[in-house]
């Protein structure tokens, strides 16, 4: 958080920002403080059969300004209503999560999930949801360019390092970053076999927090290019006034169904 | 009428041959065009409810285009690291395959095969084997973890741990272009892996249609093979030149017409129909040595090549088109099979039928009266008696002087013997069945089916209600039994895999792995609760060939160590009241996979081979009938082709043989062929009668003409195709045998038991009212070439007159 405000606080330069400049602007662009939301997740397969998921969540971003921790209660479908799970994130280590199924009124700890592994059944992975650092991966400026009427740096990234390679799952990245907010626009993943592996874009964002110039996105569209699967997630009743306390991040909180 | 029009092809037969041979060579560009596909679909009845239900599971769930890859320690378990380090790497070549479907590939180390696990805390769902263990620790943690999911035991490894399976599904949309490419891509991953420390086996359907095109390609070298011997059979059965190229040419160019207009109308061929040129080519064959023999019968007489040529043709001709006509529609009549191949092979042998009659008619005469006449020793020399002479003659001599009642006698034992063997017919498909036993499938097949679950899939197709119909505990449970049926009362059963195990495994998990809750959850939002919880460590893909994205229908896996379908059937008949019990009554069950594809095919093929017999035999009662103006003459017509169905029936069971996809159309063949014999026989026998009306000379000239000609052909289809005997492909050697058979005895019944019969019986339409000349009768049919061209005088002129055109030409 703090660095981020500093690159922020930085004068504007009318040389262009180094390709790792835009990529530490756009990791701390969505660390929002806290907030509360709801989203509404459509999961569709090649055959184009759906499933629907509406969850609440809460977040509060942690002191170290980038790991959050999250509670999500699941709304619907009405089967899998009250379910509720915890994620604590470390972005330099194993997160810790907890899930709370109703139907057998226990928490239950989740062990070892992998960064490059799906996040909820969703094309995103864990990776996907708590970016990873941006010194992680090496950035290059390809160009700039429009995109649907936005000024966008094209930048590349490659991981650091084979292990990052592996523990991701992606090979490269190319990000269409707006030039306006630092918003991405646009993704596209390779795996780490060099093949086309996901499209996310991101159409819809909004600016929560003029001051500290943060934003979020309250659509994004990923599609697996591979198996045909998409996801697309849609925020709505954003609150990032109402203060959240730590309470609602605790096992306790999860057996409680609301 | 036929000898003016034979007359106008020998006037205008430098036309002729040119217009001949421009639609031969239009053909043969049209050849280009064939494709050659291998679909297992297209030996499946497509409405049968087994293939509606396989198509419907392969469409939700996969498993169409499966490669199995095995890989056998040959010392120890697999669990060690160099083997471990092999598996790995053919997971990681598998992947890089194009057209596989990467999420659908599982072994050992495939992302997909997961270790669900329950702690005092909570359940952990881990990757089974995410690099390949070193230490002895390591291994025996990797070891316990996949013990500890019984849906892996005999799917990837099998319970002793010798061997470990990675199983590869391909997509077969836009693009693809067979199943060799697969299998070669296969091959380079694996064959980079063999070595001492193991034996590695390939299996599953890609691989084994990869094989069927590798031997269709075989016939290439068959076709000549088979037609290098009818050139033996041709010149020992003419000894001239002509004798020998004249068949030849009109076979081939048959079948190039006939493959032509395959090309032309984008009709694909098989592995099937890969055989049906030989065939094409032997019917073609047969018919112009029947011209050919007459030919020679009349020059000998004649002595004038183009006026042998108009008599010939005049004489013969009609029996040729009655007997084509015949053979065409029977042909033809296997289009009501539910098979695709099966139509394929009626309408290519028709079209061929029909090319090597147009070919018969046109090009063969013009080309005759081109080519030298036979030199004086060539004539000679045919006409001088040789073994099937002597043969005939013996046969001739026996009929005359009333032994008929040997000739009977020897059939009826041979009835009963056949009839033994029909009782004893199995009816039974297989894939596998079409490879011989030393065959690389088969090898490869023996170990994996010992080792695993086994090689052969029966699915259960489970369709709820609507969406989530498959979290209802009712029906979880249903599923648990039908499971625990399957294992429990078939040892055939090596493995069955279903949604329900995981569910188990999952709700242990959640119980810190408490043995006494190895067991399915009570309540629908529980089942639910548990595939969201298993959504946040797994992929959205992992339970993909289990259950449908909105749990709506779901698939049970059974892996059955034998393929007969005669097992199946039995299966199959016995588990449908025992599912229905199981299920809620809104939720409909429905079975398929290979095995059960291939009992639809059993049921079908007894269904439709007897509509095919059915069909054919009537057409050629009918027609037959009809051109012999007599209801008998049909039966007559009949008999040496119902001999020859019983024959191809009795001598399937007493030889062992399968009645299956192969052979079925065997019988079809051997009526359409064999129908030939008896219409030119007794065309014959009229003829002579009509023309001295001595019944006994006109039984042993018949034999000596038109049953030598038989002989020959039936000695020429039946060597051609004994050919596929030599084939490596059990389905070939098969069918040269069974066709080589179906001929021996339509021939043998043709020039045997059809004349004893005749000359007994003496029928009206054979040999006129109480033993009469038939020249009347047989003018009333119009039909007998020797009559229905109008006064003698015209027929005279006009053979006169061609007789000066060839002298010219």
């Amino acid at each position: 958080m703090l660095i981020g405000a500093a690159a922020l606080a930085a004068p504007a330069s009318a040389e262009e920002p180094s390709a790792r400049d835009i990529m530490e602007k756009n990791f701390y662009v969505t660390k929002i403080k806290h907030m509360l939301n709801e989203s509404t997740m459509t999961l569709t397969n090649d055959k184009g059969q759906q499933r629907v998921r509406k969850t609440r969540s809460v977040s509060l971003l942690q002191p170290n300004g980038i790991d959050s921790k999250i509670m999500i209660r699941f709304l619907q479908p009405g089967d899998v209503e009250g379910t509720g799970y915890l994620q604590v994130q470390h972005y330099d280590g194993e997160d810790d999560m907890w899930i709370y199924l109703p139907a057998l009124k226990k928490v239950r700890r989740l062990v070892a999930n992998n960064k490059k592994d799906s996040f909820v059944g969703s094309d995103f992975s864990y990776g996907d949801i708590l970016v990873p650092v941006v010194d992680t991966y090496q950035h290059v400026i390809l160009k700039s360019e429009a995109l649907d009427g936005e000024d966008c740096w094209v930048i590349e990234s490659v991981p650091a390092s084979e292990q990052i390679r592996k523990d991701y799952g992606y090979g490269k990245k190319t990000s269409w970053i707006r030039k306006s907010n630092f918003m991405e626009k646009k993704v596209e993943f390779m795996d780490t076999g060099g093949r086309p592996l996901k499209t996310m874009v991101v159409p819809e964002i909004v600016e929560v927090d003029a001051a500290g110039h943060k934003w979020w996105a309250l659509k994004r569209e990923v599609k697996n290019l591979q198996t045909g699967h998409s996801t697309l997630l849609i925020f709505e009743n954003l609150d990032t006034k109402k203060p959240v306390g730590e309470d609602f991040f605790t096992t306790r909180y999860l057996e409680r169904e609301k | 009428m036929l000898r003016r029009y034979a007359t106008f092809i020998v006037h205008y037969r430098v036309a002729v041959m040119l217009i001949a041979a421009a639609v031969t060579i239009f053909f043969f560009t049209r050849i280009g065009n064939l494709r050659v596909v291998v679909d297992p679909n297209d030996n499946l009845p497509q409405e049968h409810p087994y293939v509606v239900a396989s198509n419907e599971i392969e469409r939700i769930f996969g498993g169409r285009n499966l490669v199995v890859i095995g890989v056998e320690s040959a010392s120890g378990d697999v669990f060690r690291p160099a083997v471990l380090a092999k598996i790995q790497r053919i997971t990681d070549g598998v992947l890089e395959i194009p057209g596989v479907i990467r999420s659908n590939v599982i072994s050992l180390a495939a992302r997909k095969a997961k270790d669900i696990a329950g702690t005092e805390e909570g359940m952990v769902v881990r990757q089974l084997m995410e690099t390949v263990p070193q230490t002895p620790d390591e291994i025996a943690q990797l070891k316990r973890a996949v013990y500890a999911n019984p849906t892996y035991i005999n799917s990837i490894v099998s319970r002793d741990g010798r061997m470990a399976l990675i199983i590869a599904d391909f997509r077969s949309g836009k693009g693809f272009k067979g199943y060799r490419p697969i299998k070669e891509a296969v091959d380079r991953v694996v064959d980079k892996e063999r070595d001492d420390s193991v034996k590695i086996y390939l299996s599953g359907i890609s691989i084994n249609l990869a094989w069927l095109e590798i031997y269709s390609q075989q016939m290439i070298v068959l076709f000549f093979t088979a037609l290098a011997i009818v050139i033996v059979i041709s010149y020992l059965s003419f000894w001239s030149f002509q004798g020998t190229i004249v068949p030849v040419m009109t076979g081939l160019i048959s079948v190039v017409w006939g493959l032509g207009v395959m090309g032309m109308l984008n009709i694909p061929m098989d592995t099937f129909n890969a055989t049906t040129p030989i065939l094409i080519m032997a019917i073609a064959h047969g018919h112009s040595v029947q011209i050919l023999k007459r030919y020679y019968e009349e020059y000998g007489r004649l002595h004038d090549s183009s006026a042998s040529v108009i008599e010939s043709l005049a004489r013969v001709g009609p029996v040729m088109l009655t007997a084509g006509s015949m053979a065409v529609a029977s042909f033809l009549a296997l289009t009501a099979f539910p098979t695709l191949t099966i139509r394929v092979f009626g309408i290519f042998t028709a079209i061929g039928v029909l090319a090597a009659m147009i070919v018969e008619m046109t090009f063969v005469p013009a080309f005759r009266s081109m080519i030298p006449a036979p030199k004086r020793y060539e004539v000679e020399r045919e006409r001088m008696r040789d073994i099937f002479d002597r043969f005939l003659e013996k046969i001739g001599h026996c009929i005359v002087a009333g032994c008929g009642r040997a000739i009977f006698g020897t059939v009826l034992a041979g009835l009963l013997l056949l009839a033994l063997g029909i009782h004893l017919l199995n009816i039974d498909n297989s894939l596998k069945g079409n490879f011989s036993p030393d065959s690389q499938v088969r090898r490869d097949d023996v170990p994996l089916n010992a080792g695993m679950g086994g090689t052969n899939t029966l699915y259960l197709l489970i369709e709820g209600p609507g969406p989530d119909a498959i979290k209802n505990p009712a029906a979880l449970r249903a599923m648990e039994a039908v499971q625990q049926h399957l294992e429990q009362t078939y040892q055939t059963v090596g493995k069955t895999q279903s949604l329900a195990d995981f569910m188990k495994k999952m709700n242990k998990a959640m119980h810190a792995d408490d043995p006494k809750e190895d067991r399915l959850p009570d309540t629908r939002e529980l089942n639910a609760q548990y595939l969201l919880l298993y959504s946040m460590s797994g992929d959205p893909g992992d339970f993909d060939t289990y259950v449908d994205y909105e749990y709506k229908s779901a698939v049970i896996w059974a892996y059955l160590k034998t393929d007969s379908t005669a097992v199946i059937e039995q299966i199959i008949a016995e588990l449908r009241p025992f599912v229905a019990k199981q299920f809620p009554p809104d939720y409909t069950i429905s079975i398929g996979g290979g095995m059960a594809q291939g009992a639809a095919l059993n049921e079908v093929m007894v269904k439709g081979k007897l509509l095919n017999i059915g069909s054919i035999a009537a057409s050629i009662y009918v027609i037959s009938s009809v051109v012999l103006r007599s209801a008998l003459a049909g039966l007559f017509v009949l008999i040496p082709l119902t001999l020859a169905v019983l024959a191809n029936f009795g001598v399937m069971g007493l030889a062992g043989i399968r009645l299956d996809i192969g052979t079925a159309a065997v019988s079809a063949m051997a009526v359409g062929v064999g129908a030939d014999y008896a219409i030119y026989l007794i065309y014959r026998l009229r003829e002579e009668m009509a023309k001295h009306g001595d019944v006994d000379r006109a039984v042993t000239t018949t034999l000596a003409t038109a049953g030598k000609a038989v002989t020959f052909v039936a000695l020429a289809v039946g060597s051609g195709y004994s050919v596929l005997m030599l084939g490596g492909l059990g389905m070939h050697q098969r069918l040269g045998f069974l066709v080589a058979v179906a001929m021996a005895v339509s021939c043998l019944a043709a020039i045997a038991l059809l004349p004893a019969i005749l000359h007994r019986l003496k029928p009206g339409f054979a040999f006129g009212k109480s033993g009469a000349p038939v020249a009347a009768q047989a003018r009333d049919a119009g039909l007998d070439p020797s009559t229905s061209s109008g006064p003698l005088s015209r027929a005279t002129g006009s053979n006169d007159r061609a007789q000066s055109r060839g002298a010219q030409g």
